[in-house]
């Protein structure tokens, strides 16, 4: 059997969009969380930002970077060659888990004199609240 | 730097110098697949590679390159695949850090892909010249080690860059030549550090190799 009668051409036009589609569709559940890092100190600095680097950031500048629900830790050290040392690390979480209990709802309807009453159980449920993380680096946080 | 590059120059000289004894001039027969390699020196260019803050210190120097090229010549131009890799030296950067106390080691350096497009100004054997032009998609790269830890250089940055140049052949035989190119390499916004401040990423290099016509 010849590939074209197995693919005819319109057959084959559709199934290349569909590929293309299928590759440029993201299926990632994860929830990303911005996080920024101010540096408020009168020198340069290396940042890191879970395992993402910003180098030779420059005094009064902001970075930016986005980090999966849990935590992320920011360390910075005074960039080399300036006769400065120093180091900071710290560790903030980048969400926070809501809990809601198991409940159970009864609901009740009259019909032809008679009565009858419905119980409705909810399971208990976890949500996950991402928590946008700021820091400013200033000079007497680094040591 | 210098040495290395009166090196190649004696290389050149001697080249264009070698006697055509016994050779006739041919025609060559299109079109043909030719694969070629070249190494030789990438030289920054530009403010890019200064340092930020250490006043007069380059962050990046020049060092060495390499390149491959698949190239389909036909009638008096050639498209060609191409592949580079260009490798900075850092010393500069890491004695100055020294000196102040700073233990640093750091390492950068450029690969880019791309096509060529190679218009033949001489086309008459042995000796060939062309112009090497290009659309290269360039990823520069680096890192410093400093206080235990490692930090990428993250103002390095990929995208479409430029090159342009000449190249030269000088053929032995009727499938292998000594080339020759010297080229420029452009990339805008190739640097942008977190700040906003922005650098196209350039330098120039010139290489030596062979190139070899597939049967």
């Amino acid at each position: 059997m010849s590939f074209q009668k197995l693919f005819p051409k319109s057959t084959a036009w559709y199934v290349t969009l569909g590929l293309l589609f299928s590759l440029s569709v993201s299926y990632s559940d994860d929830v990303l969380v911005p996080v920024t890092v101010t540096n408020r100190t009168q020198h340069y600095l290396h940042l890191t930002l879970n395992d993402k680097s910003f180098t030779y950031v420059s005094p009064g500048t902001t970075v930016q970077t986005e980090v999966k629900t849990g935590a992320v830790t920011i360390q910075a050290v005074y960039a080399p060659g300036q006769g400065k040392s120093g180091a900071f690390t710290a560790s903030h979480p980048t969400s926070r888990t809501e809990y809601t209990p198991e409940h159970t709802s009864y609901s009740c309807s009259e019909n032809n004199n008679s009565s009858s009453c419905k119980e409705t159980t909810s399971p208990a449920t976890t949500t996950t609240i991402p928590l946008p993380v700021h820091v400013d680096i200033f000079p007497e946080n680094l040591r | 730097m210098w040495n290395q590059s009166k090196k190649l120059l004696v290389v050149i000289a001697l080249v264009l110098l070698m006697p055509n004894v016994g050779r006739t001039q041919e025609m060559r027969q299109f079109p043909y697949l030719a694969l070629g390699i070249n190494g030789g020196y990438f030289q920054p260019n530009g403010d890019w590679s200064a340092h930020r803050y250490a006043q007069g210190v380059e962050l990046f120097q020049g060092g060495p390159t390499v390149n491959a090229e698949l190239e389909l010549a036909y009638a008096r131009v050639g498209i060609a695949l191409r592949a580079g890799y260009a490798d900075f030296r850092t010393k500069e950067w890491e004695e100055y850090a020294n000196a102040r106390g700073d233990e640093v080691q750091a390492s950068a350096s450029l690969f880019h892909v791309g096509v060529m497009l190679k218009p033949y100004l001489k086309t008459s054997e042995p000796d060939v010249i062309k112009l090497e032009l290009g659309v290269v998609y360039a990823t520069p790269s680096g890192e410093e080690r400093f206080d235990n830890r490692r930090f990428e250089y993250d103002f390095f940055n990929s995208g479409f860059g430029f090159i342009g140049g000449v190249g030269y052949d000088h053929y032995f035989n009727r499938t292998t030549a000594l080339t020759v190119q010297a080229v420029a390499l452009l990339v805008p916004g190739g640097v942008r550090y977190a700040d906003g401040e922005e650098h196209v990423l350039r330098g120039v290099s010139l290489t030596l190799g062979i190139r070899y016509k597939l049967p």
